[in-house]
């Protein structure tokens, strides 16, 4: 079963984390192990810090996981400690989902809703195409009579 | 019963002027005696003859001094009758008498005998002495001309005298076609007692003879009569082919139906043909008829009262009017005569002044009789003051006509009144004009009371509201300042549109933001921003011409029509000394007083309190319910009818993140 172990700089809330690296590492689970949370025992593999992994993908067991905690069991065996990141695992299924949820303010966003607002007021100006008041002057005068 | 008893003093004066009484047995009377009952009879002295006509004086009843003539006078004058009445009422008296000695006989005179008379009227002639027609008696001396004219249709062949002893024959001078024949004794023949002949024959059917009473009347009726190119005279023969013209002398006209001949054959007429301007008249016997009674007759001819000049057609121009005559356009140099009917009409947007002077249903369209200075009008045709309407009379001659209009009152001015464009300079004059003293000299009129209202407009009007140019009007009052006529007593003034686009394009256009719209000579107003983003606002001033004031129409794109009105005082107002009738306003309470502002273009302002961090990443406000896909940035997710694979563990960490909020990227 292979093991691809990455390194991310997503935060553990985002979706559709970037994926860095790429190392495969062969392993065989052993019986009865928490898919959600299992700790997987490594062979100190030589060139390799194993410690520079954050990420890892079990595509036989569909899932993507968090490197917890990275530990040396007796100097060359490492013992990765993953979390099934159930966000990525199952990110297809989240995103295709109807759900209800706040978001950023887009253009066409027409809710009465609550922002923090700035004391400080700001002034735009419309002018009208037409100057009517031209500045010169007419005598109307209105009398009775045909 | 009654007697006549002439006096001694009466036969002694008849005695001494040759002359006698005769009874009516036939007796002389010598000496006062009464005589009979009848005719009495005056005689002249052989070698006397009376002079003049023997009268008698009597007395009837208590008049006294009546008279009468003997008759019956012969025609060598030695004797005439008085028939004495068998009434007691007449007492005769007085004779009257005058004589002469009968003159020693002229050699050659010839008395026309009874016998002539006959022979020439056997043969349809008439004789004439000196244009007199001569009767039996009528004496010829030898300077005198026998003149024979034939009756119409007869022409004269011979006429003589001749001598029955030796048979000499003094014929007379037949002119070539037989209209005249003369004769004059110039020889001093005695012909008394020769035989007198003469022969005529009819005329070619159709003929006429212009006799001289033809020609009389012609003279009389002031025409001439023409053959061709020939003027007529007396006995002139006109054959059938021959065309009368008669021309009327200068002044007369002839008259159509009172010209003809009378036809012998059918009593009809036949007319002469009296020419379109009835200076000839002319006629032609085509069908033969039996020409007999001439009728001729001339009537004055129209004095023209006024002839159309250039001034008269520069002021019907001026007038924005067409004048026609007889319904044809007037032009210059057009006579107009009695019953000549004069139409001047309008032009469209015209009609004519209602001058206050003249009466009441005419119009101002005017002149002056020469002879005496007054003025006529033409009058309006019923109520339309675009037409007038004169019939040119025999009143006399009159001066140029004078015709003066006024603009339509244009629709859009209420009821009489003028709305007009002046000047400073017309200003200065009308307020001079408006003080007029009548002329009795009595107190001042102020015609001030007919100005309605005086503004200063701060913007140059539209030149399409002047009409005309056109004489300033204060009631009944024309000043002649010219100034521009206007069409309506309100100015529609568009101040323009203002579109006025949201910046953000969401509700943060609207958030703390309020909408100020600044107009010129008006207060400020706050706009529903429903009506202003993403909206365009037109502003549009009616202001009244009479005092200024305005009522301001805001209208919005989002509904099309007016959301927001203003009624504004633009404090415009030029005072001047009229308080009676300067126009009220529509009250204090719904009119807001304005002046300049100084604001020439209208605007609107946006007064806004922007959002702190409308654009913070984790600035959500916004609730969105729908399929996440698609959609970065952060968001928290409240529901998600999640459909997954997922265990239910992972699901409620799932559900647990996502309330949490999530980074999508």
């Amino acid at each position: 079963m292979d093991l691809i172990l990455y390194s991310i700089s997503d935060s553990d809330n985002t979706i559709n984390k970037t994926l860095v690296g790429g190392l495969t590492v062969n392993i065989n689970l052993k019986r009865g192990v928490n898919v959600i949370t299992p700790s997987i025992p490594l062979a100190d593999i030589p060139g390799i810090d194993l410690s520079a992994f954050n990420y890892a993908v079990i595509p036989g067991l569909g899932r993507h996981y968090f490197i917890t905690q990275v530990s040396n069991s007796n100097g060359r065996v490492w013992v990765l400690e993953l979390t099934c990141d159930v966000l990525e695992t199952y990110k297809a299924d989240i995103l295709a989902a109807n759900s209800r949820f706040t978001r950023n303010i887009k253009t066409g966003d027409y809710f009465n809703t609550t922002v923090d607002m700035s004391t400080l007021t700001t002034v735009q100006q419309y002018d009208s195409n037409v100057t009517a008041f031209d500045g010169e002057e007419t005598i109307i005068l209105t009398t009775l009579g045909a | 019963m009654s007697a006549y008893t002439p006096s001694a003093a009466t036969i002694t004066d008849l005695t001494n002027k040759h002359c006698a009484l005769y009874t009516p047995a036939g007796v002389r009377v010598t000496t006062s005696q009464q005589i009979p009952v009848g005719v009495l009879s005056l005689r002249a002295d052989a070698g006397y003859r009376f002079v003049g006509t023997p009268t008698i004086r009597w007395r009837y009843g208590g008049v006294t001094n009546q008279t009468g003539n003997f008759i019956n006078m012969t025609a060598n004058k030695d004797y005439c009758t008085f028939n004495i009445l068998a009434s007691t009422s007449y007492v005769y008296d007085l004779i009257t008498v005058t004589t002469e000695e009968v003159p020693a006989a002229i050699p050659g005179t010839y008395v026309v005998p009874a016998s002539m008379i006959t022979a020439n009227t056997t043969a349809h002639l008439k004789l004439y002495k000196s244009g007199v027609l001569a009767t039996a008696g009528t004496t010829f001396l030898p300077t005198d001309t026998f003149t024979l004219t034939p009756d119409s249709g007869y022409k004269i062949l011979s006429a003589g005298f001749q001598d029955p002893e030796f048979g000499g024959y003094l014929g007379f001078t037949i002119a070539g076609d037989g209209s005249t024949a003369t004769f004059t004794n110039s020889t001093s023949e005695e012909i008394q007692g020769y035989s007198y002949s003469v022969e005529s024959e009819v005329l070619p059917v159709g003929a006429y003879t212009f006799t001289q009473a033809n020609l009389t009347a012609t003279t009389a009726a002031q025409a001439k009569m023409y053959k061709g190119a020939t003027l007529a005279t007396a006995n002139m023969v006109f054959l059938q082919t021959d065309e009368f013209k008669l021309v009327a002398n200068a002044g007369r006209l002839f008259t159509q139906d009172e010209v003809y001949f009378r036809d012998g054959n059918s009593g009809g007429t036949e007319p002469f043909t009296v020419s379109e301007d009835r200076l000839t008249a002319t006629y032609t016997n085509l069908y033969g008829a039996l020409l007999t009674e001439y009728t001729v007759a001339t009537v004055a001819a129209p004095v023209s009262q006024h002839t159309i000049s250039q001034e008269d057609l520069d002021s019907f121009e001026g007038a924005h009017s067409d004048l026609t005559v007889n319904g044809s356009p007037a032009v210059l140099g057009t006579n107009l005569f009695p019953g000549d009917v004069m139409r001047a009409v309008a032009r469209e947007g015209w009609t004519f002044y209602q001058n206050p002077l003249a009466p009441d249903g005419f119009v101002s369209i005017d002149f002056r009789y020469d002879n005496d200075g007054s003025f006529d009008y033409f009058a309006r045709e019923g109520d339309n003051y675009a037409i007038g309407v004169y019939t040119v009379t025999n009143a006399g001659p009159f001066g140029n006509i004078e015709a003066d209009t006024v603009a339509t009152q244009p629709e859009g001015v209420k009821g009489f009144n003028n709305v007009y464009e002046v000047t400073d300079e017309q200003l200065k004059l009308i307020t001079q004009s408006r003080w007029v003293s009548p002329p009795d000299g009595g107190e001042q009129i102020d015609y001030g009371k007919y100005i309605l209202g005086l503004i200063n407009l701060p913007f140059l009007i539209n030149p399409d509201m002047v009409v005309t140019q056109q004489d300033v009007r204060l009631g009944p009052l024309d000043t002649d300042i010219l100034a521009n006529f206007l069409n309506s007593d309100t100015i529609r003034l568009p101040l323009g549109e203002i579109a006025v686009i949201g910046t953000k394009g969401n509700f943060l256009d609207y958030k703390d933001t309020v909408a100020m719209l600044h107009l010129p000579y008006c207060d400020s107003v706050a706009l529903d921003l429903e009506y202003v983003i993403d909206q365009t606002i037109s502003i549009e001033y009616l202001i009244s011409l009479y005092d200024g004031t305005a009522v301001v129409n805001i209208s919005s794109s989002k509904t099309g029509d007016i959301v927001l009105t203003q009624n504004i005082d633009m404090n415009i107002t030029i005072p001047f000394a009229n308080i009676n009738t300067y126009p009220a306003r529509n009250g204090a309470d719904s009119v807001k007083l304005g002046g300049d502002n100084g604001i020439r273009t209208a605007f609107i302002e946006l007064l806004r309190n922007d959002a702190v961090l409308e654009s913070g990443f984790f600035t959500i406000p916004i609730v969105d319910e729908k399929p996440l896909a698609g959609y970065t940035g952060f968001a928290r997710i409240e529901e998600i009818n999640l459909s997954s694979k997922a265990t239910s563990y992972e699901k409620d960490l799932i559900v647990n993140q996502l309330n949490a909020g999530v980074i999508i990227k």
